[in-house]
């Protein structure tokens, strides 16, 4: 049967295992190379599109409750390997850089906000007219992301931003012990009237994975979207 | 505790209810390490084989096609579907 795989951690006698992962399965670990991977079984036969959804909640349920105890490196969902010699092939290859890397991570977590514009700000008319609008706009949203990072601050340990047409995403990485007061500040943050912010986390410091340096040549890919430190102009 | 502005929403993982369905889904699917692989799974009574990052999920028989034009090279464990 298919192994499902969830994250990658720091092995640690502190770690409690999810007793419910996909599917109802109890996750089970493997340790390799320094590393500990969190796997279960997986029945891929007639799953359905509501057994996928049901499937993401549970992996993401899983990937919390470890979060909660340490950093992780999540696979992305369904990352399904043959049997467990792949992961330990896996491991064995780019231990030293994951092992440095949640040595990083250990002790913050990613939050992030999603500022989009409102559908009455949407600019409206043809032309000249909608370009104008749009590029206020794009203004607005850069603007927005600028005075988040300064009103957070110190309480950012990292930043970054990426952008569309219609909204800016950013990424900062705080402190596990700042967790509760970033939120606290949050709530007395004030946004443009033109705009929405959607702030969610704690999630696991994803945009913020590095490839390992042979990445290409050895089958791995991370999902970090392109993005940049600066604020966008 | 302050209240937030109407324009503002906070969703904590940790309070879980105020999470939508897309927040996690943008997560799970999008976000993480790939590994890929040749595993071949069954949605909706249609075979799908998982090969990375490129194409997440694609039909056996579009893979097999792929697969005939970019064969792997012997012995590699990749499928080759750039």
């Amino acid at each position: 049967m298919p192994l499902l795989a969830y994250c990658i951690a720091e092995p640690g006698s502190n770690i409690e295992v999810p007793l419910r992962g996909v599917q109802g399965v109890p996750p089970s670990t493997i340790i390799e190379s320094g590393l500990i991977c969190f796997l279960s079984e997986y029945e891929p036969s007639g799953v359905n599109s509501t057994h996928v959804r049901e499937a993401a909640l549970a992996f993401n349920r899983v990937l919390q409750e470890l979060l909660g105890q340490t950093a992780i490196v999540p696979f992305r969902f369904p990352t399904l390997l043959g049997d467990e010699a792949e992961i330990r092939t896996f491991l064995q290859h780019h231990a030293a850089h994951y092992r440095d890397l949640l040595g990083r991570l250990r002790d913050v977590v990613q939050i992030e906000i999603n500022l989009t514009i409102n559908k009455s700000s949407q600019p409206s008319g043809s032309g000249r007219e909608y370009l104008l609008a749009r590029q206020h706009l794009n203004r607005t949203l850069a603007d927005a992301a600028t005075l988040i990072r300064r009103y957070l601050g110190a309480q950012i340990r990292d930043w970054r931003q990426s952008q569309s047409s219609s909204a800016t995403r950013c990424y900062m990485l705080v402190s596990r012990d700042d967790l509760k007061s970033t939120f606290e500040k949050f709530r007395e943050l004030k946004i443009a009237s033109e705009l929405q912010a959607r702030v969610t986390g704690p999630w696991p410091a994803t945009d913020f994975i590095a490839l390992p340096p042979d990445e290409h040549e050895n089958s791995l890919q991370s999902s970090a979207p392109p993005v940049t430190t600066k604020p966008y102009a | 505790m302050a209240e937030a502005a109407e324009n503002l929403v906070i969703a904590s993982t940790e309070a879980n209810d105020d999470l939508t369905l897309l927040d996690v889904l943008d997560h799970v699917l999008n976000k993480g390490v790939v590994i890929r692989g040749k595993i071949v799974i069954s949605l909706a009574g249609v075979d799908l084989v998982y090969v990375g990052l490129d194409v997440l999920l694609t039909s056996v028989e579009t893979a097999l096609q792929q697969l005939q034009l970019n064969p792997s090279p012997q012995g590699s464990k990749r499928a080759q579907l750039r």
